[in-house]
C-alpha cells in the first residue's frame, strides 16, 4: 500500500502580499481526502478548488482580465488511469476545476466557453456573475495595460493509497491577452501530464511557451527514457525552455508513482506544499534541498 | 534518385465506401500536385502544407472546412493547427470560416510579428475571441451554412433520427499533410470533429502534443499527426508520446512506427476495452535522408506522397477484421547533397 500525498502550488511569480498559509490549506484539504481513503482524483480536485477560491491567487476568484475586461479561465485534471477532463474559457462557474471533474466523469475531454458553462451548470455547479472573479489589484494591472512576463496558474499533484496518481490545474490566464487566448494549463502533455509508470506532473510559467515545449510532458519522458531523477530531468527541460523561449519563470511540482515528491523551480518565488503521510512541509522558496529542491 | 522536397498527406482514417474510393484518390493526386508545384513557388514547408489543408478543406469529402461534421446542434464548429517544429499556431471552436488551416496560420504568423506592449502573443485563440482576431486579420469569412453539404446534412438527420452520437463510419477525423522543404518542416491539420459532437467540444487536431507534433532540429526534424478516435488520442497524448520515439536514424522509420505504435497506443492501458481506431502520418529527416511513414488500425486510411518526380496516392485498407491489427507502410528518400 502506498503512503498517500498530495503536493500543491499556487503559481510561479505568486504575488508578495499572498497569504502564505493558502497553498498549505490546499495540500492538507487534499491530503484529508487521501487519508479517508479517497482517490488521487478527489484529492488534486479538492486543493486546486481551495486554491481557486483564494483571491490572491490567479485562479477563478483573483483571475487575470483578458484584454475585453473579462475573466476566463482555464482548468484540467488528469489521472494514471486514463482519465482527463478539461475546460477552457470559462466566465461563470465558479470552480472550474470542479466542472474539469464532471467533464472526466461524462467523457466529454474538453470544452469550451459558454458550452463548457452551460454544461456545469445543467450539471448543478455553483455559477457566479463574472463580476465575481474580479479583484482590485488584477482589475488596477488590466487598467493600466500592466503585462506580467509569466503567468500564474495554480496546481495539485498527488499519489493514493492503491498508487494511482493525479494532476489538476487551474488559471485565469495571462493578463491583458487576447479574448480567446488558451495556454497550456489544461491542456494534456502540456501544463499537466501523468504516466503511470513514471508520475504526476504539473507546470507552471508562460503558457505559449509551455504548449510549445510541451513541458510536463518533457520532463517526464527524460526521466523514462534517459533515466534521469526527476530533479535532474527538470533542470535540463527547463534549462531547454530558458535558451529557447529567454524566459527564466519556469516551475512544476512532481509525485513519482513510489510517492516520492519534487519540486523544482527555476524562478525562486513559487509558493508550494507538501502534505501526506510522510511529509509537512511548505515554503515561499525552498532551502531544505534533503526533500525538495529549488534553483 | 535524389530529391529536396517532400510531401505526405491524408484525407482521413476510418471508413472509406468503395464507390467514393476513386474520387479520394482524385483528391489526394490534385493536393500532391498543388503541393509539389508550389515548392517552386513558395520557401517553406509551412507554406506548402498550408496551401494543401486548404485544398483539402474546400474538397466535400473531407471532415475540414466544407463537408465537415455537424455537431449536435447542427453547426460546423472548426479546429485547425500548423507548427514549423518551433512554434506553432492553432484555433478551436470557430464558426463560418472556409479555411481553418488560415487561421491556424494567421495565429501562427502573428506570433512573429514585433511583440506589442511586452505582451507575449497567443498561439490557440478559441471561439469568438479567435473569430474577432480573424476577422481583424481579414481571413475569409463565409455564412455558416456554406460548409454545409447535402451529404453532411442528410448524415447528421440520419445519425440524429437514430440518435446515434458515437458513429465511426463514414466520419473521418481530419486532414492532414507534412512537409520538408527548404531546411524547414511543417505539420498542419484540420477537423470538423466527430459527428454530433457534444456542442463546445474540442478534439486533439488543435492540441500541440496532442493530435500533431514536430521538432525541428538542424541535424533531425521530425513531424506526425494523428487522425481518429479524438478520445484515445487526447488520452494518449498520441503525437507527442510517439514522435518522441522515432528518433533513432539506425532504425527505419517505418519499424520504429510500427513498434511505439503497438506499445503506446494498441497496448494502452487508458484504452480500456475500446477497439483502436486511428491513422498517423509521419515525416523525418535526418542529415541523409527524408524517410515517410503511415499506420492506420482502422479500416482504411486515405493517403498521399509527394516530390518532384513522384507521387503516390492510394486508400491503403486493412485486410484483417481482428481488432488491434495494423497496416503500415515507408519509403525511404536520399536527400540532394546540397541539402545535407
Amino acid at each position: 500500500m502506498m503512503h498517500p500525498v498530495v503536493v500543491c502550488h499556487g503559481g510561479v511569480q505568486s504575488v508578495s502580499d499572498l497569504n502564505s498559509t493558502v497553498v498549505h490549506e490546499a495540500a492538507t484539504a487534499g491530503y484529508q481526502i487521501l487519508a479517508n481513503n479517497g482517490s488521487a482524483l478527489d484529492a488534486v480536485v479538492e486543493s486546486v478548488r481551495v486554491l481557486e477560491d483564494c483571491p490572491a491567487l490567479n485562479a477563478a476568484l483573483g483571475s487575470n482580465l483578458q484584454l475585453d475586461g473579462v475573466v476566463r479561465c482555464d482548468a484540467g485534471v488528469m489521472t494514471s488511469s486514463g482519465h482527463y477532463g478539461a475546460c477552457i474559457g470559462t466566465s461563470i462557474i465558479k470552480n472550474p476545476i470542479l466542472l474539469a471533474k464532471e467533464i472526466v466523469h461524462h467523457r466529454v475531454n474538453l470544452l469550451h466557453g459558454q458550452y463548457a458553462d452551460k454544461f456545469g451548470k445543467d450539471k448543478g455547479l455553483a455559477a457566479v456573475d463574472n463580476s465575481y472573479f474580479k479583484v482590485e489589484k488584477r482589475l488596477s494591472r488590466w487598467k493600466d495595460s500592466q503585462t506580467l512576463a509569466g503567468c500564474d496558474t495554480v496546481g495539485a499533484v498527488a499519489i493514493d493509497k492503491d498508487g494511482l496518481l493525479a494532476a489538476a490545474s487551474s488559471t485565469g490566464g495571462l493578463t491583458t491577452c487576447i479574448p480567446g487566448r488558451v495556454g497550456d494549463s489544461a491542456i494534456s502533455g502540456q501544463g499537466l501530464a501523468v504516466d503511470p509508470e513514471i508520475g504526476a506532473i504539473t507546470a507552471t510559467g508562460t503558457g505559449e511557451f509551455i504548449a510549445k515545449q510541451c513541458t510536463s510532458k518533457d520532463v517526464l519522458q527524460k526521466i523514462k527514457y534517459l533515466k534521469l531523477d526527476p530533479l535532474t530531468a527538470a533542470k535540463e527541460t527547463f534549462q531547454e525552455y530558458k535558451t529557447q523561449f529567454r524566459e527564466d519563470a519556469i516551475a512544476a511540482i512532481f509525485v513519482s508513482n513510489d510517492g516520492v515528491p519534487c519540486i523544482y523551480a527555476e524562478s525562486d518565488s513559487l509558493e508550494w506544499a507538501v502534505v501526506g503521510d510522510k511529509f509537512n512541509a511548505s515554503g515561499f522558496h525552498n532551502h531544505d534541498k534533503n526533500l525538495f529542491a529549488t534553483s | 534518385m535524389d530529391e529536396s522536397s517532400f510531401l505526405i498527406i491524408h484525407a482521413g482514417a476510418g471508413f472509406h465506401a468503395e464507390r467514393k474510393r476513386s474520387s479520394y484518390k482524385k483528391l489526394l493526386k490534385h493536393c500532391l500536385q498543388i503541393g509539389v508545384q508550389s515548392f517552386n513557388e513558395i520557401s517553406t514547408a509551412v507554406d506548402c502544407v498550408e496551401r494543401v489543408v486548404c485544398h483539402l478543406e474546400d474538397s466535400p469529402l473531407t471532415n475540414a472546412g466544407c463537408g465537415s461534421n455537424l455537431s449536435l446542434d447542427g453547426t460546423v464548429e472548426s479546429e485547425a493547427l500548423v507548427s514549423d517544429g518551433k512554434s506553432c499556431g492553432s484555433v478551436a471552436a470557430i464558426i463560418g470560416f472556409k479555411n481553418p488551416i488560415k487561421c491556424a496560420r494567421a495565429v501562427f504568423d502573428n506570433q512573429l510579428l514585433p511583440s506589442q506592449l511586452g505582451r507575449v502573443p497567443p498561439c490557440f485563440l478559441v471561439a469568438q475571441g479567435a473569430e474577432r482576431f480573424l476577422e481583424d486579420k481579414g481571413i475569409e469569412k463565409v455564412p455558416a451554412d456554406l460548409l454545409l453539404t447535402k451529404e453532411s446534412r442528410s448524415i447528421f438527420n440520419e445519425a440524429c433520427a437514430r440518435l446515434c452520437k458515437e458513429l465511426k463510419a463514414p466520419s473521418l477525423c481530419t486532414v492532414g499533410a507534412l512537409a520538408y522543404h527548404n531546411n524547414t518542416i511543417a505539420v498542419a491539420n484540420s477537423s470538423g470533429g466527430i459527428l454530433l459532437k457534444h456542442p463546445g467540444r474540442i478534439g486533439p487536431s488543435c492540441l500541440f502534443g496532442v493530435g500533431s507534433w514536430a521538432s525541428y532540429q538542424p541535424e533531425m526534424s521530425l513531424a506526425i499527426t494523428v487522425t481518429g478516435i479524438g478520445e484515445q488520442i487526447m488520452k494518449t497524448n498520441l503525437a507527442s508520446t510517439i514522435g518522441h520515439q522515432l528518433f533513432n536514424v539506425n532504425v527505419p522509420l517505418m519499424f520504429l512506427l510500427k513498434d511505439n505504435f503497438q506499445k503506446f497506443y494498441i497496448e494502452s492501458s487508458f484504452l480500456d476495452n475500446e477497439e483502436p481506431l486511428v491513422g498517423i502520418i509521419v515525416l523525418r529527416k535526418s542529415s541523409t535522408a527524408v524517410e515517410l511513414a503511415w499506420i492506420h488500425s482502422s479500416k482504411s486510411f486515405a493517403i498521399g506522397y509527394g516530390t518532384s518526380s513522384h507521387l503516390k496516392y492510394f486508400v491503403s485498407e486493412k485486410l484483417s477484421k481482428v481488432e488491434k491489427t495494423f497496416e503500415l507502410g515507408g519509403v525511404n528518400f536520399s536527400l540532394k547533397d546540397h541539402f545535407k
